[in-house]
């Protein structure tokens, strides 16, 4: 099943601004930001229904000189997954990485200098008064917490 | 009265005229008299206070349209509302830039960026730059233009005392400063806070981390996610980002502007 698996990037309804070396992509309903680092970039281009797996890690590869891993890109899947920057309904069949830390995780996959473990970052986009406002303890998005009027990220 | 503030038309009406006057020292920097009396929101304050008898005071009531916005025996909360909400409304909505709240100072040719929400200790930090000589740009806001550059929005200080949320507007002289004039590309973002004895070992952000940094906070970034986004683009491309917590702010501006001189 694994093998015939062709992810599919959701398109609509977003904003993409390509940076040099990273992605940014804004979704207008959800008012949630992400920032794609290169790989994650490259793996969310290249979901378009059709490619399966292995054939995104090559394609990945071709642009990046180098070899990488099936794994790197499931781990990319997996981040897209969470963040909902995958197609509704498409679900990744395979499970992914047991998560360790991400060099544990170069050094096992043996990755080039020139990949870098995929990563994708998010916001919430905050409203006008959330901009102005020093936060309060319902105003914070997921794993932060409001500390002295700001969000903190939990456990800082 | 009806204005123009950065492309946003406002009207203000009072049933005391000496109350216009009071209000138009909270506009706005560089707001203009505007001679269509058609605006997108117009506030209404009517002004309480003793009765004939004194036996009663009445609250002074402020209205944005038709919702009650304010309402208090004091004066000055209510102009503090309107001057806050009106800047808001006026950031969310300028047609042609892009409001982040944020500390601007510039220094050599290029702006320092200080994101960050209220109690975030930005304008500490604003002033300390400002006392070790760079010019005040603002303490609000950073007003992007769609090349990324900023402009000036130089309102008097707003300063926090003795460890109270009430503010106290200083201006940028009593600070031994000079305000900035003219739009600056932004050379260096500054996210960080306050903490006691913490010394500042920022890391470096990458570009994309700088926006995500600045758009958490931009007014319009709902409102108009595709224009901020190409400013905020354009604004990191040639910055440094560093984030990290901080310690004295007289400290740390030193440390940034010498970092910037290299």
């Amino acid at each position: 099943m694994a093998e015939h698996y062709r992810p599919r990037a959701k398109r609509s309804k977003l904003v993409v601004r390509a940076l040099a070396d990273e992605t940014l992509v804004y979704e207008v309903e959800g008012h949630r930001a992400h920032c794609l680092n290169r790989t994650a970039a490259l793996v969310w281009a290249l979901c378009d229904g059709e490619n399966t797996v292995a054939r995104i890690a090559e394609k990945v590869g071709e642009r990046l000189s180098a070899r990488v891993p099936e794994e790197v890109v499931r781990l990319a899947l997996e981040q897209l997954n969470d963040r909902g920057l995958l197609a509704p309904g498409d679900v990744q069949p395979a499970p992914a990485l047991n998560l360790v830390s991400r060099r544990t995780m170069m050094r096992r996959l043996g990755l080039a200098a020139a990949v870098a473990l995929p990563l994708v970052t998010s916001i919430i986009s905050p409203t006008p008064v959330m901009a102005q406002s020093p936060c309060n303890e319902t105003s914070c998005p997921p794993g932060t917490t409001c500390q002295a009027g700001v969000c903190e990220p939990e456990g800082a | 009265m009806a204005l123009t503030a950065y492309g946003v038309r406002v009207g203000v009406r009072a049933d005391d005229p000496r109350m216009l006057g009071l209000v138009a020292e909270r506009l706005p920097p560089g707001w203009k008299p505007s001679a269509s009396p058609r605006v997108a929101r117009l506030y209404s304050l009517i002004v309480g206070g003793a009765t004939g008898d004194g036996r009663v005071r009445r609250c002074h009531l402020l209205y944005a349209g038709a919702e009650l916005i304010a309402r208090s025996l004091d004066l000055e909360v209510v102009f503090e509302q309107i001057e806050s909400d009106l800047q808001l409304y006026v950031a969310e909505r300028a047609p042609r830039r892009v409001f982040v709240h944020a500390g601007v100072v510039g220094w050599r040719g290029g702006a320092i960026v200080i994101p960050g929400r209220s109690l975030s200790g930005k304008t500490t930090l604003v002033a300390e730059l400002v006392r070790a000589g760079a010019d005040y740009y603002s303490d609000e806001y950073a007003v992007l233009d769609r090349e990324g550059r900023v402009h000036p929005y130089a309102r008097p200080l707003a300063v926090r005392e003795g460890g109270g949320l009430r503010q106290t507007r200083k201006t940028v002289e009593e600070f031994g400063g000079r305000i900035g004039e003219v739009p600056l590309p932004v050379a260096l973002v500054v996210v960080s806070r306050y903490e006691r004895g913490a010394s500042w070992r920022p890391r470096r952000l990458t570009a994309g981390e700088c926006v995500l940094e600045l758009l958490s906070n931009t007014i319009p970034a709902r409102r108009s996610p595709a224009r901020a986004l190409s400013a905020l683009t354009k604004a990191a491309a040639g910055a440094t980002a560093l984030a990290g917590p901080r310690g004295e702010a007289a400290a740390v501006a030193k440390v940034i502007l010498r970092s910037l001189r290299a």
